[in-house]
């Protein structure tokens, strides 16, 4: 867990940081951090049987369910991370089992679907810059083209703030961001992982349609529940939906369960087998740290830069760090643990005299020529000698290491 | 007339309004392929060849696209009636995608009742999609058509078993074929499925059917022969998954079963793009990639039909008739060449897919009407949804008309109409263009509407056709003719060049370099509508 997947994210860091304050130094490491999450993700688990077998009575559907919710890349992945999504999907699950007489009951449909309008209502309402901002293009555009009608009738706040929440929905309902890491349309800046395998699809199918009784309720009014708070929130990453999983995996296990009787044998062992050689293949690329998303937060620079620096560092050694290197500070303190002499902010060493032993600076892809490292034959700048470099792939940079002549 | 009838008209005047007015100026601009299939088929009514020179060509070679040739030899005959303008190269697109209009009704009808035509025809008289390629000069929507009418013939067939219907359908089928590469693939998978789940239905009749098949099959020949030469595989190759790696693909991996498996990568790419036809957010939010294949904020139908194409499918895949059979092979097969293709939600090559998807939305409608026990409701619930389709067909006319126009007419190549214009008006020796970003050739020809016997006998470069036209998919094209030349300008080197008119794509030529220098005059700035700068005409004194 500390090594899969690689590297911290901000929050890890500073999670892990918090967490030294009460406990000491020993856990500023990636497995102490993410430990409570694993916990949770793994108590979520036992949670979805214990509801599942309450509410359907049925040990099967409940072992499914379970199973589906366990063994989905989406589930794993961040229960091995800091992931507020697990801690939400923990309670979640944990406040429907406490009031499942309500999650469960026909009669609180119109209820929870009255809070999704609302909600999807009121946000639409809600200003906002983008809403803002796109209004305006929208009506400088019509004007410049010789529209002279008044735009308001056609562009204005309720239609693109109406038009925003309709962007939230829509971009939750994908095939490929659920199914394939977002390929092939990914989101910008958004982290894709694959979050089911693609055999789930017709088994989401067949549980559409043979969800029976309670649990169909309880599909029904957590979906809307859930979705009331996508909308309104404006969430689209996987840690920030993924409560979602709750009905998904449901569903998926309504339609395995159906589809696990005597006269479909044939059929539901190809789709058995399709399921193990999807897991078998996605646990091998992501034990193998080979399936990470352009915008992953994580940033593995900081686990081989930060030691190679330390063991460069001479003590007492001045040592002047670029924030260009994106939040630099946080890993630092949690990889040396002990930052007493580093700097940390912007610089540049063309325009000022820089006054440290050590230097951590940075060097873009494809550089302007105003870069302070850029050099026109591919050298490094005459005044600096360099002693190491790592390549920043978050960032597609280079971090460069180096002392001034 | 009954209130049905009446409905029915009225509902296919809007969609005939929709697709016929201005159809000449919106959208905004004249794409280069429009400017191709326009010029070629003026130039086949004129003297039966293609610009290459060509005697009625099976496909047509352009940029290398190789268009299938139905739409040119349709609108030959149209420019030969009406001139050579965009609304000549546009209007057989747009009475196709009015056929289109009636052909669903009478589909749907006949797959289900009445009511579901008449909100299967509401469906697609105003979606975004239909009356956005209605309005261009695209032969994809005239293949669509020709499917669409293929379709209904043939489920006709089914239950008549009359062979004019066999007949008609198998026609139709193939001049689809002739229309779009993507029917090549699709009409043949179509008709081995279907006709494999009728087979028993099929062989009582065979022997009344093998006179027409044969006689298709003779009608197809020369586009079969086609497909084992570059000009009719060469733009499918081009664009196709196989011409790159797949994604994931890592020729330094270690772990070769997965990161060299192309077999297993192929299949999973193959499986992403085609789930990608059906996902949601593609269908009712992000549309095309591509600026000049999609309208502002509209993707391929209106968001509020979400829910009904959901209902729709399910129902299509739940309760099956022979006829719903057919439609679902005509869905799920319908994707297959675009996902066949690298660009990821292609809606042009997946064109023939929102047809059947829209009769599926208008069943979803009918579907959710008879879940309403009371009148009050069924009437108060097709009330809300008049009022959604005004609204949003209300928004898509100002996206369309207004906000499309002014932010893409780059995409659509706006500005050539007048620079033919006033670059052929001004006294020059010669007119030299440089716009790497388009078939600037192609315009001159078109707005120059220049003829092609005379074309034909000044081009530079072009050569015998018959050397190359259909056995290589090099890049062909004109360097100039009379005395316009298409290149790069070295600008510095020509600047002295006195009587030499340039046109510069705006960005290639900044205003300090015409301004400060008294020999060179500035003919005409072209902008786009909205107001920034698109071409330069520049005249060296």
């Amino acid at each position: 867990m500390g090594q899969i997947p690689a590297g911290l994210s901000l929050q890890e860091a500073n999670f892990g940081l918090f967490l030294s304050k009460m406990f000491g130094g020993f856990v500023l490491t990636a497995l102490f951090v993410r430990i409570p999450f694993a916990l949770l993700g793994l108590s979520s688990i036992f949670l979805m049987f214990i509801l599942v077998f309450r509410v359907s009575g049925n040990f099967s559907l409940a072992f499914l369910s379970t199973a589906i919710l366990g063994l989905s890349p989406w589930h794993i992945h961040e229960s091995r991370i800091f992931s507020l999504g697990i801690v939400i999907l923990f309670s979640f699950v944990l406040l429907i089992l406490a009031l499942s007489m309500v999650f469960t009951a026909k009669k609180f449909v119109l209820p929870f679907l009255l809070l999704f309008l609302a909600s999807f209502s009121v946000s639409s309402l809600l200003e906002n810059n983008e809403v803002r901002n796109r209004v305006n293009y929208e009506r400088e555009s019509a004007f410049k083209s010789g529209f002279r009608f008044p735009t308001v009738l056609f562009s204005n706040k309720v239609i693109e703030g109406v038009r925003s929440r309709e962007e939230i929905i829509f971009d939750n309902l994908d095939f490929g961001n659920y199914l394939f890491g977002g390929h092939p349309r990914q989101r910008w800046g958004i982290e894709e992982i694959q979050k089911f395998y693609a055999v789930f699809l017709p088994l989401f199918l067949v549980g559409i349609s043979k969800i029976k009784f309670r649990i169909k309720y309880l599909v029904l009014n957590s979906g809307l529940l859930i979705a009331a708070g996508i909308v309104f929130f404006s969430l689209r990453s996987p840690s920030a939906t993924l409560l979602l999983i709750f009905p998904i995996a449901l569903i998926i296990a309504s339609g395995l369960h159906f589809l696990l009787k005597p006269n479909k044998k044939f059929f539901t062992s190809a789709l058995l087998s399709i399921f193990a050689f999807e897991v078998f293949i996605w646990s091998i690329n992501y034990f193998s740290d080979s399936s990470e998303s352009l915008f992953s937060p994580r940033r593995k620079i900081y686990q081989e830069l930060v030691p190679a620096l330390v063991a460069l560092r001479q003590p007492e050694e001045k040592v002047m760090v670029n924030e260009r290197l994106g939040d630099p500070e946080p890993f630092f303190k949690f990889y040396s643990k002990n930052t007493n002499g580093f700097e940390f902010r912007n610089f540049n060493i063309k325009s000022e005299k820089i006054d440290a032993d050590l230097i951590v600076d940075v060097l873009p892809d494809a550089p302007s020529p105003k870069e302070a490292l850029y050099e026109e034959n591919g050298k490094w700048p005459e005044e600096i000698e360099v002693l190491a470099v790592f390549y920043d792939e978050n960032l597609r940079q280079k971090a460069v290491v180096y002392n001034l002549k | 007339m009954t209130k049905a009838q009446v409905i029915v008209f009225f509902i296919l005047s809007i969609g005939i309004l929709l697709r016929v007015l201005w159809l000449g100026k919106y959208p905004t601009g004249f794409f280069r392929d429009e400017a191709a299939l326009g010029y070629n088929a003026y130039s086949i009514w004129l003297t039966g060849k293609d610009e290459f020179g060509l005697r009625l060509p099976t496909v047509f070679r352009s940029f290398e696209v190789f268009f299938l040739p139905l739409y040119v030899y349709l609108t030959a005959i149209v420019t030969g009636f009406f001139g050579l303008s965009e609304a000549s190269t546009r209007l057989v697109s747009s009475i196709s995608g009015i056929f289109s209009l009636i052909i669903i009704y009478l589909t749907a009808s006949k797959i289900w009742n009445k009511k579901v035509g008449i909100l299967s025809l509401l469906v697609l008289a105003i979606a975004p999609w239909h009356i956005f390629y209605s309005r261009g000069a695209f032969e994809g929507n005239l293949a669509l058509t020709l499917f669409s009418g293929g379709f209904y013939f043939w489920i006709k067939f089914k239950d008549s078993k009359m062979t004019i219907h066999f007949l008609i359908s198998l026609v139709l089928f193939s001049l689809s074929m002739y229309s779009y590469q993507a029917e090549r693939l699709v009409v043949p998978l179509f008709l081995l499925a279907s006709s494999a789940v009728w087979a028993k239905g099929l062989l009582t009749i065979s022997r009344r059917l093998v006179i027409p098949s044969i006689m298709i099959l003779i009608f197809l020949s020369p586009l079969i022969s086609l497909t084992f030469k570059p000009g009719g595989y060469h733009r499918s190759l081009g664009v196709s998954i196989f011409s790159e790696e797949p994604p994931g693909y890592l020729a330094d991996s270690e772990i070769s079963l997965i990161h060299k498996n192309k077999v297993y990568l192929r299949t999973r790419q193959f499986a992403s793009l085609y789930l990608s036809y059906f996902s949601p957010r593609n269908l009712f939010l992000k549309a095309d990639d591509n600026k000049q294949r999609s309208v502002e904020n509209f993707s391929v139908f209106y968001p509020f039909m979400a829910p009904m194409l959901f209902l729709g499918l399910l129902n299509l895949l739940k309760k099956r008739s022979r006829n719903k059979i057919d439609l679902a092979f005509w869905v799920f097969l319908a994707p297959v060449p675009a996902a066949l293709t690298s660009d990821p939600f292609h809606t042009y090559r997946s064109l023939l897919l929102y047809t059947p998807l829209a009769i599926c939305v208008g069943f979803g409608i009918y579907s959710l009407i008879l879940a309403f026990t009371s009148d009050f409701y069924k009437k108060a619930f097709l009330c809300g949804l008049i009022l959604l389709s005004f609204v949003n067909l209300y928004l898509f006319a100002f996206d369309y008309f207004v906000l499309t126009s002014t932010l893409r007419a780059r995409e659509w190549d706006y500005g050539y109409k007048e620079i033919v214009k006033v670059a052929v008006a001004e006294s020059s020796q010669k007119i030299i263009v440089d716009d790497p970003w388009t078939e600037p050739y192609i315009h001159f020809l078109f707005f120059g509407k220049v003829n092609p016997i005379i074309y034909q006998e000044s081009v530079q470069n072009l050569g015998n056709p018959l050397d190359y036209y259909y056995n290589t998919g090099d890049e062909i094209r004109p360097l100039g003719f009379g005395k316009i030349e298409f290149r790069k300008i070295d600008w510095p080197a020509e600047r002295g060049n006195s009587g030499v008119v340039f046109v510069f794509f705006a960005e290639l030529l900044p205003k300090s370099e015409y301004e400060s220098d008294p020999n060179v005059q500035l003919v005409k700035e072209i902008k786009y509508p909205d107001g920034t700068a698109a071409y330069r005409i520049v005249k060296i004194k």
